[in-house]
């Protein structure tokens, strides 16, 4: 039945939304997706408004390394990362100390962590999180043979079946679309050095997701300077 | 055919029905348009609405919503104009909210840099989002709590419908934000909005309404009518809502003083809400009731500690939404400047006026917060015109609002509780406290009043000290009843806390006397009680008691956690007991010291025939004093001994000696040894068994600590126990003399001073076995 009333409002909201111009969206987050619903057929005199609450944003780091290879986050990455906006935090590992966790922990309430191969805690070593329309899977991935192959990780999608894989342990940024999954390797965002490569950028991802949209912002610190990219994945 | 008409007054079913048509319903919606002419056609339609307004002949008028819209100047005063102006402030509405309800995925094109979720950027879509979102969720939380008892308010769309037109005034108006208070503003407008819209379409129902009724009353536009009004509204309101300071020293560094004796509301920055209702009680308030006003500001209750709610959320949460609508109706028809909101105020604080001076602060400060229902609210408003205008408005009839006061006061001690990092902390347990010695230094002054008097003063010596005083303990109260009328008893209880407002310094002992006179005083000069009877010092002394006892079984009733602020009351109170009577002691203490140097000096000197007995006696007045002085412990069994009349003792582990060779004049008090102290059964001296040093069997207690809270109460019993003890003396088996060795050491002629039993030591030496407890006297 909600269903119907889903799918009755989103042509409704599309309708007029074609009319206006706006791109198409609508949040389908159960519970919002009722209540919008419920409010938007009984008082057909309120304008369509868009409903804000369904803003998911979420946060993907890790291989940070401290205090072993790195003393703390950058200046200007602290900076951004302020709390309260963002609602969940998924970490690929290699925090490496409790404090760190802590620190995370501040920023979001739903902070997820698996163990990379510095971790000394106990984290489990995958993890999947649903989050919108999202199954999203996290691993560290030095589990995954070899590092930061996209086949292997593919291996792994399948197993955990997921829309998005998040992985690290290569400290370098990547996101890959492949057979329509959704590779994301957030890097590190200390630019801690890797076993492999000493000049390594400090980045993470933050994702917007929408109802069956995922847009990835990616932040790298290149030269002192906070870069930004967008990044547009579409779930079907 | 009976045509009637019934308001339903039931808060939880308005919203849905306000009027019931019990008529045929061609009927209504002939009445309708029939009201509709009424009001708004005819020539001058704006005069007789807002007289209807004022005199409240509006609170089932049909068409309502549009008259407000007449009073806040949203329609025009030309007719033909209306349906255009409406028609505008709708688009223009709808427009606000586009813009100001963003979607931040919406701006593709913005730089990437700017307009990503973290950019703190101003020019951030995003940022302006969370910025919003944060908005939003501070005026829901508002939102949510308005107006709980009512139906209406707990639907999800009018909650959405308050949360986006103060979103948009809020965005509209930059510089002041989202204030508390502005949704309490905006619930009655939309209110009513929705009681004509419910109305409007029972009508339309049979008849065809005109073209103008199906505009103005178009259910779909409510929100956008509900932003017109209240951003009308709020253009007058607005500087209630500022905190913008007028007072440019806001120097941080410089240490500001603030002047000596000020007024609590004087210190502090001045924002115009305060200087607002500041300027109507000063000269308001003083002009029209100067002793209201004397009083308030002797109480020191800044006006703006309830002054602020009634003003910014004009009475809002002090009517039932049916009274405010009635008052709003009034306010508006006045004028759009709002400016009867100041005589309505005085209005409301003279209708309680009575209440309030006699009212200690805890009672006022119920009573303000708390406003007391008024039966009929336009007689305040009638007052209100009369007295801003007094020379063009009929002389109203005052009422005055007379009720039981107690369930004002335990409001208010919670306000006070709550509002504790004020200074006003202090004030209520030395009131407290101060109350009751003082009722206790009346009691030692005055101890037989009259008639009731009698049975308070020494029912209240004994049982003063385990019954607490403070008014609202829910210790079990001496049951005397005495036959004062019910209002007499408030008068006097009123007349008690008043007198407690008064922060009494009690010194100790002798200074509880002088604190008699000031509580007649008080009353004297206090205000009048509303029964008008005048105030018998006399009897109010007695009555205090049947005023305890009945205030305390009314407060039975009390809450859980008032029990807690009792307790600390009560303890407060009882340490003050506890102080006093040592106080006390300590001064009987050393008068009897002196005057029984005085007498054994001159008995040693005359060589009497009955010395002996005269010095046992003596030295049973000394142990007296020393238990006082709180040298000696007081045994609870010695007043079964008393009863008995034998001498029991059990053991005499330490009365070991008869030495009482020496001479009479040994007798000087009592050691105090690390030893059992079973007094004194009947010391009885025959002259001639004893060698007259004979005193009573004496197994010292020692004693831990000075004023022991067991020994103090006990004096006075042992103060009569003693004295017949002395009186009735018997040879008891041993007999010990113990000295004082600070007396010994005083006196001349310490000879003899026996020892105790265990030590060899002589009693003059301040020996440090002796553990004499009396510090104080060192």
């Amino acid at each position: 039945m909600r269903h119907i009333l889903v799918t009755a409002v989103r042509v409704l909201v599309t309708a007029v939304l074609e009319r206006r111009g706006a791109g198409q969206w609508l949040c389908e987050r159960p519970g919002a997706a009722g209540r919008i619903c419920a409010v938007l057929l009984s008082n057909p005199s309120l304008t369509l408004v868009f409903p804000l609450r369904c803003v998911e944003l979420v946060l993907a780091l890790g291989d940070l390394h401290i205090p072993h290879r790195c003393s703390g986050l950058p200046a200007e990455f602290k900076k951004l990362l302020v709390p309260g906006k963002i609602q969940h935090i998924l970490c690929t590992g290699n925090l490496c100390t409790k404090e760190t966790y802590d620190y995370l922990r501040t920023l979001a309430s739903d902070v997820h962590v698996v163990r990379g191969d510095a971790d000394s805690l106990n984290y489990p070593e995958e993890k999947v999180v649903t989050v919108g329309q999202f199954r999203i899977g996290l691993i560290h991935g030095h589990q995954v043979i070899p590092w930061g192959n996209v086949a292997s990780l593919a291996l792994l999608q399948r197993q955990l079946d997921v829309d998005i894989l998040i992985s690290g342990h290569t400290h370098r940024f990547e996101a890959v679309e492949h057979e329509n999954k959704f590779y994301i390797n957030p890097g590190s965002a200390t630019g801690a050095y890797n076993a492999l490569e000493t000049n390594i950028i400090p980045s993470f991802v933050l994702m917007d997701i929408q109802a069956s949209t995922v847009v990835a912002y990616v932040y790298q610190l290149i030269e002192d300077d906070v870069k930004v990219e967008r990044i547009e994945f579409k779930k079907y | 055919m009976l045509k009637r008409k019934t308001f339903c007054k039931d808060l939880e079913g308005t919203a849905k029905t306000l009027l019931r048509f019990k008529h045929s319903e061609e009927d209504s919606g002939l009445r309708a348009s029939k009201e509709w002419e009424e009001l708004f056609v005819n020539n001058n339609y704006l005069a007789t609405i807002r007289l209807k307004g004022i005199n409240g002949q509006l609170r089932s008028s049909r068409f309502r919503s549009v008259c407000w819209k007449l009073f806040l100047e949203v329609l025009p005063q030309d007719r033909s104009q209306w349906i255009k102006t409406t028609s505008d402030l709708r688009t223009s509405y709808s427009k606000i909210k586009e813009i100001h309800i963003t979607n931040p995925r919406k701006a593709g094109q913005q730089d990437l840099i700017i307009n990503n979720p973290l950019s703190q950027d101003e020019g951030s879509l995003w940022n302006k989002f969370f910025q919003d979102k944060e908005l939003r969720a501070m005026i829901e939380q508002d939102v949510t709590r308005t107006f709980p008892e009512m139906q209406y308010f707990q639907q999800e769309n009018v909650r959405k419908i308050l949360t986006d037109v103060l979103f948009c005034y809020a965005r509209e108006n930059e510089q002041l934000l989202y204030k508390q208070g502005m949704h309490e503003l905006l619930a009655p407008i939309v209110f009513i909005l929705h009681c004509d819209h419910q109305a409007f379409s029972h009508a339309s129902e049979a008849a065809q309404p005109s073209e103008e009724m199906k505009v103005l009353l178009n259910p779909e536009y409510l929100e956008h009518d509900a932003y017109a009004m209240f951003t009308r509204l709020m253009k007058t309101a607005e500087h209630w809502f500022s905190t913008f300071e007028h007072d440019s020293q806001k120097e941080k560094d410089v240490m500001i003083t603030p002047t000596p004796f000020a007024r609590p509301q004087d210190l502090g920055p001045s924002i115009a809400i305060v200087a607002k209702v500041n300027q109507i009680q000063d000269h308001l308030l003083k002009k029209h009731d100067i002793e209201l006003y004397m009083h308030l500001n002797r109480l020191e209750i800044a006006p703006q500690i309830y002054g602020l709610r009634w003003v910014r959320l004009l009475f809002g949460r002090e009517f039932p939404l049916q009274d405010l609508l009635v008052v709003w109706d009034a306010l508006f028809a006045d004028s759009i400047t709002l400016n009867l909101v100041d005589y309505i105020f005085v209005a409301m604080l003279l209708y309680i006026r009575d209440a309030l001076i006699s009212s200690n602060y805890q009672t006022c400060l119920g009573l303000l917060m708390h406003y007391p229902p008024i039966g009929d609210v336009h007689s305040l408003i009638l007052r209100a015109l009369f007295l801003r205008d007094p020379k063009r408005n009929p002389r109203p009839v005052t009422h005055q609002f007379q009720q039981n006061l107690d369930y004002y006061k335990a409001r208010g001690a919670d306000l006070m509780n709550k509002t504790r990092a004020s200074a006003k902390a202090a004030p209520l347990n030395i009131n407290k406290v101060s109350n009751s010695l003082l009722n206790f230094g009346r009691k030692l002054i005055a101890p037989a009043m009259a008639s009731g008097g009698a049975v308070g003063a020494p029912a209240g010596g004994s049982s003063f000290p385990p019954s607490a005083m403070p008014v609202r303990s829910t210790v079990e109260a001496p049951q005397h009843h005495h036959h004062h009328q019910q209002h007499h008893h408030q008068a006097q209880q009123q007349r008690m806390m008043k007198s407690e407002s008064m922060p009494v310094q009690l010194g100790k002992g002798q200074s509880s006397k002088n604190i008699s006179s000031s509580p007649s005083i008080e009353s004297l000069s206090g205000g009048r009680e509303f029964t008008g009877s005048p105030p018998l010092s006399a009897s109010k002394k007695d009555s205090f008691f049947n005023t305890i006892s009945r205030s305390r079984s009314q407060s039975k009733t009390m809450s859980r956690k008032e029990s807690e602020e009792e307790l600390e009351a009560q303890i407060s109170f009882l340490q003050g007991q506890l102080n006093d009577l040592e106080a006390m002691c300590k001064y009987c203490a050393k008068m009897m010291n002196t005057h029984l140097g005085n007498i054994q000096e001159v008995i040693l000197q005359e060589h009497l025939e009955k010395e002996d007995e005269i010095l046992v006696s003596l030295a049973g007045l000394k142990q007296i004093k020393d238990i006082l002085k709180g040298s000696l412990r007081f045994n609870q069994s010695q007043l079964e001994a008393e009863e008995n009349e034998q001498i029991t003792i059990a053991d005499d582990h330490y009365c070991s000696n008869s030495q009482n060779k020496g001479t009479g004049d040994a007798l000087k008090g009592s050691v105090m040894t690390k030893q059992q102290f079973i007094s004194e059964r009947q010391t009885t001296t025959d002259s001639s068994t004893s060698e007259s040093k004979t005193a009573d069997d004496y197994i010292m207690v020692s004693k831990e600590e000075e004023g022991s809270r067991s020994t103090v109460p006990e004096p006075a019993q042992s103060l009569q126990t003693h004295k017949e003890a002395v009186v009735k003396p018997e040879a008891p088996s041993r007999s010990l003399i113990f000295s004082d060795p600070l007396m010994g050491s005083i006196s001349a002629s310490s000879s003899n001073l026996s020892s105790s039993p265990d030590d060899d030591s002589s009693n003059n030496s301040k020996d440090s076995d002796f553990a004499i407890v009396s510090p104080l006297d060192i």
